[in-house]
C-alpha cells in the first residue's frame, strides 16, 4: 500500500515539515510505502522528498492514499482535487487575511486565496485539524462534521531536549532583571504591540529592572517600523529586545533564562511556543483567543480582554510568588503529556485503521 | 477598554489554584499602584490600541472588493422591499379618526381592491425577479473576486519559484566559472 504526502514546502526548522517527516517515518515503520512531495523541497531534504510535479505520475492510482498538508495557498491543491486516490486533508490553519491588510498586500492575498480554496478541498475522505479550533474551521468550510477529526502535530523532539548557549546565558543572567519572553514570527496577528504595552506597564509601575525579549523573525517592514516607534514612544529602548530569528540553542536559552511567557496573539491554529514554555517550566500568561485556550487546557493563565493593569499585576504574581508559580508550572507539565509522540502516533494509527490503510 | 468593565480580565482554570485569592491580590495590587500614582500621568499612552497600518499607494483594496459589502447590504434591502404591501389607512383626527380611516379603507376596498391587488402582484413578481437577477450577478462577482485573488496568489507563488530557479541557475553558472 502506497501513501503519499503533499504539501507547500519541506524546509528545515518548519513545524509542518517536521510533522510530515514524522508521519513518513511511522508509515514506513508500519510497512507502508511512503512518498513525500512539496512545492519547494530544501536541499537538505532532497533525498527524502520530490517536488510536487513528480506527483503527476501517481494521480490515477485509486488504491493509494494521499495526505495533503494545507497551511497556505499553493497551486498544488489542484493535484489533490484531481487525484483518484483516497484523500486525507490535514489543515494547519491559515491566518485570516485582514491581519495583513495594510501591512503586506502579498501575504494578505495569499491568505485570502488560501482560505477561499479551503472550500474547494471538501472532496476528501477525512479532514483533520491539528487542533479542534482548526477542525471547526473545516466544518465551517462545509466539510461534514462526521468526516472531520483532530490529529495533533508531532512536535519537534529536538525542541524538547535541553541545550544552552553558554555565552548568551551568561549575558542574560548578568543583567539580573526579570525577563518576559514572547516567541514567534513578528506579524500583526500576534499582537506584539499588546505584549509591549503590558510589559510597559509592568516595567513602569511594578519593576523597572525588567526586560522583554521578542524572539522571532521580522519580515514585515511596515509592522516592524510601527513596533519600533511604539517602543520609542514608551521609552523602552533599553528594555525591549527584538532578537530576530535565532538558532534552536539560542531559543532554548531564552526559554531557560526567562521568567514569564507572555502571549497576546489573536489568531493561532495550535501554538507551539506554549508547548515549549511548558517544557522549559516557564509560567504562561496568554490571551484567550483562537486555539490558545485549547492548547493550554486548564494550564497557564489566560487574559480574556485587555485590562493591561490587571494583566501586568498577574504577570508580577506569576514571577514573584514562588508557590503560585510552582502550581502553574506543575499543571503545565501535566498538560505537556497530552502532546507526547506516542499519543499522536496512536491517533494516526487509529485513523489509518479506520480508512482500512492498516489492518485492525 | 478600561479594566473596570464588567467581564473578567483574567481566567484561571487550574483547579489547584485558589482563583478568588489570586484575583483579589491582583485587584489590590492595581488599587495600591493607582493610589501611589505608579502608572504615571501619561498612562493613557498604555491603553489598548491596535497599531494602525499606513496603506501605501497600490495597497488599497480594489474598488470591487471595497464595494462588495455595501452591494450585499443593498441586496438585503432590495429583498425586503421587493414584496409590495397593501396600504392600510390611518387617521390622526381626534375622536372621529378611527371612523375616517375605516371609511377610507372601505372605499379603497370597494373601488380599487381588484386593480390594486393585480398591480401589486405584478410589481412584486417583477421585483422578485430583479432581486434574483441581482443576487445571481453578485454571486458571479464574488466568484470572480475569488478567482482574481487566487490568480494573484498564483502569480506571486510562480514568481517566488522562478526566483528560486534563477538563483539555482546563477549558482550553477558561478560553479562552472
Amino acid at each position: 500500500m502506497r501513501v503519499h504526502q503533499l504539501g507547500h514546502g519541506l524546509i528545515p526548522g518548519d513545524a509542518i515539515s517536521h510533522h510530515t517527516l514524522e508521519i513518513d517515518r511511522r508509515l514506513r515503520a508500519w510497512g507502508l510505502e511512503s512518498h513525500i512531495f512539496a512545492g519547494h523541497v530544501a536541499s537538505e531534504y532532497q533525498a527524502l522528498a520530490q517536488t510536487d510535479g513528480h506527483f503527476h505520475s501517481f494521480l490515477d492510482s485509486p488504491d493509494d492514499l494521499l495526505i495533503y498538508h494545507y497551511s497556505i495557498y499553493d497551486p498544488n491543491y489542484r493535484l489533490f482535487q484531481k487525484t483518484l486516490m483516497r484523500k486525507i486533508l490535514i489543515y494547519h490553519n491559515i491566518t485570516p487575511p485582514q491581519f495583513f491588510q495594510g501591512w503586506d498586500r502579498s501575504l494578505a492575498a495569499l491568505c485570502d486565496a488560501g482560505r477561499r480554496v479551503l472550500v474547494e478541498l471538501r472532496g476528501c475522505d477525512l479532514a483533520l485539524g491539528d487542533s479542534d479550533f482548526n477542525r471547526r474551521e473545516l466544518v465551517a468550510a462545509g466539510i461534514p462534521e462526521e468526516k472531520t477529526d483532530v490529529l495533533s502535530i508531532f512536535l519537534p523532539q529536538s525542541h524538547f531536549t535541553p541545550a544552552t548557549d553558554p555565552d548568551l546565558m551568561t549575558q542574560l543572567q548578568a543583567q539580573g532583571t526579570v525577563k518576559f519572553l514572547t516567541v514567534g514570527r513578528v506579524v500583526p496577528n500576534k499582537a506584539i504591540e499588546d505584549v509591549i504595552r503590558i510589559f510597559a506597564l509592568y516595567h513602569r509601575a511594578i519593576n523597572p529592572r525588567s526586560c522583554l525579549y521578542v524572539v522571532g523573525s521580522r519580515y514585515l517592514p511596515a509592522y516592524d517600523t510601527a513596533l519600533d516607534e511604539l517602543v520609542d514612544e514608551l521609552a523602552l529602548n533599553d528594555a525591549v529586545v527584538f532578537t530576530g530569528l535565532v538558532s534552536d540553542t539560542a531559543l532554548k536559552t531564552y526559554y531557560q533564562a526567562a521568567d514569564l511567557y507572555l502571549h497576546a496573539s489573536h489568531h493561532e491554529g495550535f501554538c507551539v511556543p506554549l508547548i515549549e514554555s511548558m517544557y522549559f517550566g516557564l509560567p504562561i500568561l496568554a490571551r484567550k483567543a483562537a486555539a490558545v485556550p485549547e492548547t493550554l487546557g486548564d494550564a497557564g493563565v489566560l487574559f480574556t480582554r485587555l485590562g493591561y493593569k490587571k494583566v501586568a499585576e498577574m504577570a508580577h504574581l506569576l514571577v514573584s510568588d514562588e508557590s503560585l508559580k510552582a502550581q502553574v508550572i506543575a499543571r503545565q507539565r501535566q498538560r505537556l503529556q497530552d502532546f507526547a509522540h506516542d499519543r499522536v502516533e496512536a491517533k494516526l494509527r487509529e485513523i489509518l485503521i479506520r480508512l482500512h490503510v492498516l489492518p485492525a | 477598554m478600561s479594566d473596570s468593565a464588567s467581564s473578567p480580565v483574567l481566567e484561571i482554570r487550574d483547579p489547584a489554584v485558589d482563583v478568588e485569592v489570586v484575583l483579589r491580590r491582583v485587584a489590590t495590587g492595581v488599587q495600591q499602584r493607582r493610589m501611589a500614582d505608579a502608572y504615571g500621568p501619561d498612562s493613557a499612552l498604555l491603553e489598548p490600541e491596535a497599531l494602525r497600518p499606513t496603506v501605501a499607494p497600490g495597497d488599497e483594496p480594489t474598488r470591487v472588493s471595497r464595494d462588495y459589502p455595501s452591494l450585499q447590504e443593498a441586496l438585503v434591502e432590495m429583498t425586503d422591499l421587493a414584496h409590495l404591501r397593501e396600504l392600510t389607512f390611518t387617521s390622526q383626527i381626534p375622536v372621529l379618526g378611527r371612523a375616517v380611516a375605516a371609511m377610507r379603507n372601505a372605499w379603497s376596498w370597494m373601488a380599487a381592491r381588484w386593480l390594486d391587488q393585480h398591480l401589486r402582484s405584478q410589481q412584486t413578481a417583477f421585483n422578485q425577479a430583479a432581486v434574483r437577477f441581482s443576487s445571481e450577478l453578485l454571486n458571479r462577482q464574488n466568484a470572480h473576486i475569488s478567482r482574481v485573488c487566487e490568480l494573484e496568489a498564483q502569480i506571486r507563488h510562480l514568481e517566488a519559484r522562478l526566483a528560486r530557479l534563477e538563483d539555482i541557475a546563477e549558482a550553477g553558472k558561478e560553479d562552472e566559472q
